[in-house]
């Protein structure tokens, strides 16, 4: 069976980034390019796994971001919190080589843990993800990710409640 | 990318700024066209993958708002997710 290291925060001098193949150009490229938490730009936290040799086989990048329900101003006006704080899970990518294994499912389900634990120190109502395309949508719809627009197919945003993250992972155990 | 078909996507450019794409292009070994898809879509992709803020329609901040304020349930398909049996093993 394929040993890796459990999630770890990008190093840029310890991953090896450069044969990364997810098959998503742009993802790739993103990858390869990162050059460090140091670099004043970068505001999102990049999580890998890697393989023995510290190969990078998936990777993941989180940002804090916020949910902006100004387009319904009564809902505002009633108090509630705008934006509504939120962890967005900007980048999911797999290597074509290690598809289908759970590896996807695993670093998600890091993510999904990071948001539970963010949210009992300092708030953190959901876990947002933009899918690049409708392949990408239907994977995060399998794993329960709910669309803001269900009825719109173009619409590539989703989201979990960190309140039903919590909820399903306390049962899981 | 599995993209079905190719549409058009006509843009003004400045004498000076498609000097400056030509050159970039030529350096990168791409024609004009591909350079100028390939950097505005990294662009692009940088800029969803790392909102400060994700704007909600009118529509999709009501539902989300009654979602916020429903008592917590278990999500049925992760719990599914989550028991699948993985077929690697952790290192450490």
């Amino acid at each position: 069976m394929i040993e890796l290291h459990r999630p770890a925060l990008l190093d840029p001098r310890r991953h090896d980034r450069d044969r990364f193949d997810s098959g998503e150009a742009v993802l790739d490229q993103w990858l390869r390019r990162y050059a460090g938490q140091n670099r004043r730009r970068d505001t999102a936290a990049t999580w890998v796994i890697a393989d023995v040799d510290d190969l990078v086989v998936a990777y993941a990048s989180v940002a804090m971001s916020g949910i902006d329900r100004s387009a319904a101003p009564e809902i505002v006006a009633k108090g509630a919190p705008d934006p509504v704080p939120a962890l967005l899970l900007g980048r999911l990518a797999v290597d074509r080589r290690y598809t289908n294994l759970g590896i996807g499912t695993a670093l998600a389900a890091h993510v999904l843990a990071t948001a539970v634990e963010l949210n009992e120190k300092a708030a953190c109502r959901a876990v947002v993800v933009t899918a690049l395309n409708a392949n990408a949508r239907a994977w995060w719809e399998r794993l329960g990710f709910h669309p803001f627009e269900p009825d719109d197919p173009d619409r590539l945003d989703l989201y979990l409640l960190t309140s039903e993250i919590r909820a399903t992972l306390t049962r899981a155990r | 990318m599995s993209t079905t078909k190719e549409e058009r996507l006509q843009i003004r450019v400045g004498p000076a700024d498609k000097a400056l794409l030509e050159r970039a292009a030529a350096a990168s070994h791409l024609n004009v066209s591909a350079f100028v898809v390939q950097a505005a879509a990294a662009k692009a992709e940088e800029i969803l993958a790392e909102r400060s803020s994700i704007r909600l329609t009118r529509e999709a901040a009501i539902a989300f708002t009654e979602a916020l304020e429903r008592p917590a349930e278990v999500n049925d398909r992760l719990a599914t997710a989550m028991r699948r049996k993985r077929t690697f093993s952790w290192l450490d």
